[in-house]
């Protein structure tokens, strides 16, 4: 079964995509599938936009190189102010997600 | 075959604005083309394989329009700043063609070199930066 991304989640999970490494959109887009087993639905070109406007705020920071196929293609990596960010969001996530299974688990 | 525009942009491209909607566009096809690669590598037909591809990134022209409204902001600047370097320019060029009092001439060149020379830079310091200036 294949479920929506969550709003306000992509750029979480852009954010620790790139704390991999620096990757360009399509190999975010593939990590995220293989990672968890291709359950999360993104629709591919969403994934831009979040790159642009996470780049703007200076999260990420961009540059041209050449792909494993030998194309052009830009790469993103994570910033310090972009790691800090995630960290945030990281225990942000796990609050929420604390207090949810909490009340789910309410009998 | 280039164009003329092409051809002066290639040798001076901080003289133009930024390259943005052609960087962008570069970027989201490149996305297509991965996907519809590897959907080939596992058995597609090339059309199939792209259909696919397009289906699964969503309306192109409609991504690439939200891409360039995040950047318009920094657009607007950009042109600005070009703009008004490159009346510094023609002002200082004017000054060089224009003067016969001596030492005005030399003042002129100095004028505009260093308006081209600040253009420069910013395009320098900026290169890699896919809202102002484009790639490789």
């Amino acid at each position: 079964m294949k479920v929506d991304l969550l709003q306000g989640t992509l750029d979480m999970l852009i954010l620790k995509a790139l704390s991999k490494g620096p990757m360009h959109g399509y190999a975010v887009v593939r990590w995220i599938q293989q990672i968890t087993d291709d359950v999360l639905r993104v629709e591919e070109g969403s994934l831009y936009p979040a790159l642009h406007r996470l780049e703007k705020r200076r999260w990420i920071s961009s540059s041209w190189g050449v792909s494993e196929n030998n194309r052009k293609a830009k790469y993103y990596k994570l910033t310090a102010t972009g790691r800090k960010q995630l960290a945030a969001e990281l225990s942000s996530w796990q609050r929420r997600t604390e207090a949810i299974t909490k009340i789910m688990q309410t009998v | 075959m280039l164009g003329i525009k092409d051809k002066v942009y290639r040798l001076f491209p901080f003289l133009f604005g930024p390259a943005a909607p052609r960087c962008i566009e570069d970027e989201l096809r490149f996305h297509i083309e991965m996907r519809t690669q590897e959907n080939i590598d596992s058995g597609m037909a090339p059309t199939e394989a792209r259909q696919d591809a397009e289906k699964r990134f969503g309306n192109l022209e409609s991504i690439k329009s939200d891409c360039l409204k995040i950047h318009s902001d920094n657009q607007f600047a950009m042109k600005a700043l070009n703009c008004f370097l490159a009346i510094v320019v023609a002002f200082g060029l004017m000054l060089r063609l224009t003067s016969s009092t001596r030492g005005i001439g030399p003042a002129g060149d100095l004028i505009a070199m260093s308006a081209i020379l600040l253009r420069l830079l910013i395009h320098l310091r900026l290169k890699g930066s896919p809202d102002l200036e484009h790639g490789p």
